[in-house]
Parts: structure tokens; C-alpha cells; sequence
């Protein structure tokens, strides 16, 4: 058994979002040797699929979809401030969210240990009515929900610098489903305080983690090893799928976290460890806007995932933020025991 | 009685601009107090923003809709971009969207044609 890989579909992208923007395809070149040198380079993706509107509709409102495919079939523009769309990033959405349901897909079917999705556009700021903040469609909610609706239990962990305000607004009160997010605050969106814990049947399904800026990989992973943990026993995940940003690393001209490419190898690892056994755990690229770091950090990442040991940057530690995800640790327990 | 509160949405644009002086100008004639609100988006770090603003993370829509609830708003103000009629370019928005989502009414400034000659 080996790696899944889907997407990382340089050829095929469409999605042309201008000069100097900082989403751009180069990520995924970026993204694609960072699986060559954690020994995949020569993994075959799998073959290119586009979502469904019945599977993207498990996530998304109709009319934002079909505004949406209009939008950039009248030529494209800008979707918000930091969002541009062209002709072509309707497909190319499709098929990021296709790479995502084709990775879980084959790893159902016993094709591999753990599956990496290199799409583009990303996906966990999109909520069911609106895309923003480089966002179409939201690719891990979209396999995240295919996985649902078949009965599953899934957790969603995000460890993008950025709140996944798209995937916490879907999943709010959806009990089938966790979202667990670190990122740093205040920043975009300025959403995911510690108090947003889920609503509902889903209160304390939502968990998050609030760090201030200078945060490094050894508070991320306290954060995992203690709030998570704690989380995915009491919730028993079936999957696990992983919102992959790799922009909380030091070098990232977007935020100001500072972990490094072994912190995310640690990362990947840890939380591999929460699905229930080899073949329920996929990690999906988020954003990552420092090519050099971002390859780094895929490669870190999806060797440790293999449990290879391939580590190009020390671990960080010593950051602010121990003192954050104890308070959520702290909160989350007196939710759960309020659940019960 | 509880004075008047406008939020005014900028986007550093002379839209934004345009849009807060009817704010201050309609503040003026009913002694209603204003909050001009600017979003920091995802490409904005360290881009200046004059004192006095609010700034706040997030998207134009989401960051006015929440300053809004905050403030207990009784009206949002935001300038048009001036996208036209085409009602597929709607989707980007952001007055369109505000005036589909806001509970409060939502007044929208038409550029300003001897400012922006075409």
C-alpha cells in the first residue's frame, strides 16, 4: 500500500488568477515536488474528475452554484477583494472538489495508507453561499459530506493560519462531522474564537484554537496531542481529513506564525494517529503562499504521513500560545460534559 | 432617545470616500453618530488606514454585517463599484450582497460620475 495522490493537476489548471497574486498555479508545482521528495515522484495521480452538482449540493446552495458557474462563464472578476476568478476556474473547481471525493474514493477501496489532494483554488473559506478569501468551492467539506452521507463519522482538522470560517459555518450543527481549526487571531477571516464551539446537536464539535502571531510548532501540537486528542476519543472518528494549509510557516509573507516543515511532519503525524486505522486519512492543500516552504512542508508532511522520516527544517518551539490552548482544553471539557 | 448609528463600509477606493460623506452628511441634519469600518482582507497586511477607522478582518460583506450587529447599526452605507447592470457580476457584489443580507436598511452610493469619468 502506498500514497494516494489526486489533483496536482499543473496542465489542466485553468483557474488564472493574474500577476502577482498570491494563489497561484506555481503552488501546485510547488505542491507536486514536495511529493517527489518524500519519495512519491512517481505516484500516478489519479485520473481527473469533476464533481457532481448533486455532490456539490450536499455543501453548497443552489443558487450560489449557479451564480457561481455563471460568473465566470460571463468572463470572470473579482469575487471580493482578494478573490479573482477567469473563465476557467469554474472547472477547475469541479475538479479540486472531484480530486477530494476521488482521493477518499480509492482509499476506500483499499488503494492506499493516506491520500494527498493538491487542488487549487482552496476551499475552507467557501460557505454554503459564498466563496471568498481565494475560495470556490469547499473542497473538504464536499468529500467530508460525501463521507457523511454514507454514514461515517469525520473529523476535520485544519491547521491553515487562517480560520476555516466556510467549513466551521457548514458543519455548525451537523453532529456527524468535527471541525477542529489552530490558525492565528486576530487575522482573516476574524472568525474562530474560542467560544464558537458548534451549535445544536454539534455543541463542542466545533473546536478552536486561537493563536496569537509568533505562535510555534511545539504550541500547534500541544494543541493537538492535548485538545484534540481528547476530542477525537470522545467523538471516535471514522476519518480524518486534513485542511493542509502550509501557511503558518515562518517563512509565508501572509501570516505570521512560525513553524517549519518538521513541525508540520510532527503535525501530520499526530493526527494520522486519530483515524481508527491505515486508509482514513487524506490531506487536502489549503493555502501556502512561499513555494520554497510550501514544498518543504508537503514533502515533510506526507513522508512523516508514510512514516518516512524526511525532515529538510529543524522543529520550532518556544512561541506565545500554551496558555490559549489550555483555555480551550478547559472549555471544551465543560462542553462536553454539558453534551452528555 | 438612542441616537442614530450609521456604519460606513471603505475600502480605500474613492467609492468608500464618496460613501462617507453622505454618511457625514446625513449624521449632520439628524445628530446620528458614524463608524466607518474598513475590512482587512486575506493581500492587506500592513496597508495603512486613517485614524479613526475601524479595522476589522475579514471580507467587506461578513465584516460589515458583524460591525453592524455589534453596533446595533440602524443603517449600513457602502459606495457601488459600478460593475453595471450585468446581473452575472452581481455575485461580487458587495452592496448587492449587503442589501440581500442585512437586517437593517442598506443605503448604496452610485459612483460618482464627474469623479470617475469613464
Amino acid at each position: 500500500m502506498g500514497l494516494v495522490v489526486a489533483g496536482c493537476d499543473v496542465e489542466g489548471d485553468r483557474h488564472d488568477t493574474g500577476a502577482g497574486h498570491p494563489e497561484r498555479r506555481a503552488r501546485l508545482e510547488a505542491a507536486r515536488a514536495g511529493v517527489r521528495d518524500a519519495g512519491f515522484g512517481d505516484v500516478e495521480p489519479l485520473p481527473r474528475r469533476l464533481a457532481t452538482r448533486d455532490e456539490l449540493l450536499r455543501v453548497h446552495s443552489a443558487a450560489y452554484l449557479d451564480a457561481l458557474e455563471r460568473f465566470c462563464a460571463a468572463g470572470g472578476g473579482q469575487l471580493d477583494p482578494d478573490t479573482v476568478l477567469a473563465p476557467g476556474s469554474w472547472e477547475t473547481a469541479l475538479a479540486a472538489a472531484g480530486a477530494g471525493l476521488a482521493a477518499v474514493d480509492a482509499l476506500a477501496s483499499g488503494a492506499g495508507e493516506a491520500a494527498f489532494v493538491g487542488a487549487r483554488p482552496p476551499g475552507h473559506h467557501a460557505d454554503r453561499s459564498r466563496g471568498m478569501g481565494f475560495c470556490m468551492i469547499n473542497n473538504v467539506a464536499v468529500a467530508a459530506a460525501a463521507l457523511a452521507a454514507s454514514g461515517n463519522r469525520v473529523l476535520i482538522v485544519d491547521w491553515d493560519v487562517h480560520h476555516g470560517n466556510g467549513t466551521q459555518d457548514i458543519f455548525w450543527d451537523d453532529p456527524s462531522v468535527v471541525y477542529f481549526s489552530t490558525h492565528q487571531s486576530p487575522l482573516y477571516p476574524g472568525t474562530g474564537r474560542m467560544g464558537e464551539t458548534g451549535g445544536g446537536r454539534a455543541a463542542g464539535r466545533t473546536v478552536n484554537v486561537p493563536l496569537p502571531a509568533g505562535a510555534t510548532g511545539d504550541v500547534v501540537r500541544k494543541a493537538v496531542e492535548e485538545v484534540l486528542g481528547a476530542v477525537a476519543e470522545w467523538f471516535g472518528p471514522e476519518w480524518v481529513l486534513v485542511s493542509a494549509g502550509f501557511d503558518a510557516h515562518r517563512d509565508d509573507p501572509l501570516a505570521d506564525l512560525r513553524l517549519t516543515a518538521a513541525d508540520f511532519a510532527d503535525l501530520a503525524s499526530s493526527v494520522a494517529a486519530l483515524a481508527p486505522g491505515p486508509g482514513r486519512v487524506a490531506l487536502f492543500l489549503e493555502g501556502g503562499y512561499d513555494l520554497d516552504a510550501l514544498q518543504r512542508s508537503v514533502g515533510a508532511a506526507l513522508s512523516a504521513v508514510m512514516g518516512g522520516a524526511y525532515r529538510p527544517e529543524p522543529p520550532s518551539s518556544g512561541g506565545p500560545g500554551g496558555g490559549v490552548v489550555d483555555a480551550v482544553n478547559e472549555l471544551h471539557r465543560r462542553v462536553r460534559e454539558e453534551a452528555r | 432617545m438612542k441616537r442614530y448609528r450609521i456604519v460606513v463600509g471603505l475600502d480605500g477606493s474613492v467609492h468608500g470616500e464618496d460613501a462617507l460623506a453622505w454618511a457625514r452628511d446625513a449624521a449632520g441634519r439628524t445628530d446620528a453618530e458614524v463608524v466607518a469600518v474598513h475590512a482587512r482582507g486575506l493581500l492587506e497586511r500592513g496597508v495603512p488606514v486613517p485614524d479613526g477607522v475601524l479595522v476589522e478582518d475579514g471580507d467587506p460583506v461578513s465584516v460589515l454585517l458583524r460591525v453592524a450587529a455589534e453596533q446595533t447599526a440602524d443603517l449600513i452605507v457602502v459606495g457601488r463599484r459600478g460593475a453595471g447592470g450585468d446581473p452575472d457580476l452581481l455575485l461580487g457584489s458587495t452592496s448587492h450582497q449587503l442589501a440581500e443580507r442585512s437586517p437593517c436598511p442598506v443605503v448604496i452610493i452610485p459612483p460618482n460620475p464627474e469623479r470617475n469619468p469613464s
